[in-house]
């Protein structure tokens, strides 16, 4: 009992080997909710699970956590096999999306909860400094004593975010643990948990379905989409090689602007032919291009790489204006094609723009994206 | 309803009132009951004007009815405390524990509950008779709980369900046991609807009288059994049925007054989500 008072944070044994889950799969009724996941977290490490709402990242992070057993596969936390441990005996962190705060107990007694029930009722030495400092950070220093009723939803959030945050795990999961916190909020807490779970010895994994809060806050970032592992990378593998088109449109604001056509080459030349557009490759693509001629494919432009011109420009895309976004250091324009198609650019400076008006845009020079017409995998 | 003038709020004040009267006049009427002498109980014309006399009361003393309010209130809170003490953990294991058949013993539960009373008694009186539980308080305070306990399961359990089961979930990681996890985390969330539940358990045993007439006998008498005492030879003793009826209302009226808080939150919980 000293022994366990005087070292906080308490750890009783050293994650060595972070967490290791291997094609872990669950079914609920007739849908396969997760398929054969496999990823690996170190120690110190933050893994950002990137994924549109359903797509598995709860269940996922329930499984890891033993609130649901897995129909098949392995799930090892430091180096153990934890598939036969009780939820309560793993260690596991884990941030509820709805935050599970207790609605009888204060603020303060919902964070230190958990280091409650590790020491027996009894808190050690300093817990109330590495609470307070956790309130701080999170600008709920002011709330210690209230209620979860008589706070506001990014308030119960940040309570929900402490009382993981203040634990010692032997791994963290936080399931979208930033979801409903003001933009200035989210930009702070983005930088300061990152730095905080770098310092660690657990490995993290942090949920989110906004993919540019996952290039920003992770180590490496795991896609998932309907239950499978589409990705797994460093947010710059993710950013410049989205294996897929639905990695490609979950990064990005606005996301890429992706069109179907064909391949077509004339002598050196390669072209994309999509409605109403024939557009010249750049010679790194035009060696893949090549290869597929006679394959539909998808093509993948980045929003910032069109370019807004007038009427009948050369080689511009006519089309109408359909909205225009001021952001103040960008705008965002979306125009809709002579094919329906609805394209979105995204310019510096705000132009006035009247709906309905005809417009015309051009492709830049940027990167293009190809992807295969038919598994919507990047062409390699 | 904020363009209320004075004569809206004195015609809405006054309607209110008349419905109360409405509603309470018996109760005032047995009230004053308690207090008058036999000449004038039901002089014609009525007299609501006389002069109040503790005759009555001394009368019901007499006869032993302190007694009979001590075996009704026992009966009542011992069967009661018994009813939550076993149903609490019954009802919160048939809403989040997985058995096999669950619904169909639910549904068991639920059907001891809807036979009628009458049905029931008269096996009860014959398992009494040959085990020798007749007029004893354990074989009344047993057959109280037996009809309240599937009741309260019935009613207990919605409100189990009700509660958001990752509290429990969050519980369970952060390394509490089970049972730690009952008494942190669902029994203080459950409270006001155990309150809510038990309350209306105890004015049943309290109000219960075929029990308590065919199991009971003298020397387990409740006070709605006892009542019958006053029909004398010589007449119904009104003002002291009276008394032991405003007797009988007291104990009920101080729960539901302290209890309010629980009570009205138990009720409408679930009604709106909070």
């Amino acid at each position: 009992m000293t022994a366990m008072a005087t070292s906080f944070p308490t750890i009783d044994r050293r994650p060595r080997d972070g967490l290791a889950v291997a094609g872990l799969s669950k079914r609920f009724g007739g849908n396969e909710v997760i398929q054969n996941v496999s990823l690996a977290v170190a120690p110190g490490e933050v893994l950002a699970l990137v994924g549109p709402s359903g797509a598995g990242k709860t269940t996922l992070c329930r499984m890891i956590a033993g609130l649901e057993s897995p129909d098949r596969g392995s799930c090892h936390l430091a180096g153990q096999d934890v598939g036969a441990v009780a939820p309560g005996d793993r260690r596991v962190a884990l941030m509820f999306e709805s935050y599970a705060l207790y609605p009888h107990l204060t603020v303060r007694e919902n964070i230190t909860s958990p280091l409650q029930a590790r020491s027996r009722g009894r808190l050690a030495e300093g817990v109330k400094e590495a609470v307070d400092q956790l309130l701080t950070l999170l600008e709920i220093a002011h709330l210690g004593d209230r209620q979860p009723v008589a706070l506001s939803g990014g308030q119960k959030q940040r309570v929900a975010l402490a009382r993981a945050l203040v634990q010692n795990p032997s791994a963290l999961l936080l399931d979208e643990p930033i979801s409903h916190l003001d933009a200035k909020l989210r930009h702070k807490l983005r930088g300061e948990i990152r730095r905080r779970l770098s310092g660690k010895d657990h490995p993290s994994i942090w949920s989110t379905p906004d993919g540019l809060e996952g290039l920003s806050v992770g180590d490496r970032v795991a896609v998932l989409a309907e239950g499978r592992i589409e990705q797994i990378g460093t947010p710059e593998d993710i950013w410049l090689r989205p294996a897929s088109i639905k990695v490609a449109k979950l990064f990005g604001d606005p996301p890429m602007n992706v069109l179907k056509g064909e391949l077509h080459s004339q002598g050196e030349m390669s072209f994309f032919r999509g409605p109403e557009v024939s557009i010249e490759l750049p010679p790194s693509l035009a060696a893949r291009a090549k290869s597929g001629a006679d394959r539909g494919v998808y093509l993948g432009v980045r929003p910032g790489a069109l370019t807004l011109a007038e009427v009948g420009a050369p080689a511009g895309v006519p089309a109408q204006v359909y909205s225009n976004e001021a952001f103040g250091k960008h705008s965002i324009v979306t125009l809709r094609t002579g094919a329906g198609d609805l394209v979105k650019i995204k310019q510096k400076d705000h132009v006035a723009l009247t709906l309905g008006a005809p417009v015309s845009f051009l492709y830049g020079a940027g990167e293009f994206f190809l992807f295969d017409g038919k598994t919507g995998s990047l062409t390699t | 309803m904020n363009n209320s003038t004075p004569l809206g709020t004195f015609f809405r004040t006054a309607i209110a009132v008349i419905c109360a009267l409405t509603i309470l006049f018996p109760v005032i009427w047995m009230v004053s009951m308690m207090f008058k002498p036999a000449d004038v109980m039901f002089a014609r014309p009525t007299q609501f004007f006389f002069s109040p006399t503790l005759a009555n009361f001394d009368y019901v003393i007499a006869q032993g009815f302190l007694s009979n309010l001590v075996t009704s209130l026992l009966l009542g809170v011992i069967s009661t405390a018994m009813v939550v003490v076993i149903g609490t953990p019954a009802a919160y294991a048939f809403a989040r524990f997985e058995m096999k058949k669950k619904d169909d013993l639910f549904l068991f539960i639920l059907a001891s509950r809807m036979a009628p009373p009458v049905c029931l008694v008269i096996p009860f009186y014959l398992i009494y008779a040959k085990i020798g539980l007749l007029d004893t308080f354990v074989g009344l305070s047993l057959a109280y709980m037996t009809f309240n306990l599937s009741f309260y399961v019935w009613v207990l359990r919605s409100f189990c369900r009700d509660l958001p089961v990752e509290l429990e979930e969050a519980a369970i990681l952060e390394g509490w046991s089970k049972p730690q996890v009952f008494w942190r985390v669902v029994f203080p969330l459950l409270r006001n609807g155990i309150v809510a539940t038990s309350v209306l358990c105890f004015i049943f045993a309290w109000n219960e009288f075929l029990f308590a007439f065919m199991l009971g006998g003298s020397s387990v008498q409740t006070l709605p059994v006892a009542i019958p005492k006053l029909i004398t030879a010589q007449g119904v003793r009104w003002g002291e049925v009276a008394v032991v009826g405003v007797v009988s209302l007291a104990p009920v009226l101080a729960v539901v007054v302290l209890l309010q808080r629980h009570i009205v939150r138990g009720l409408t919980m679930g009604a709106v989500k909070g």
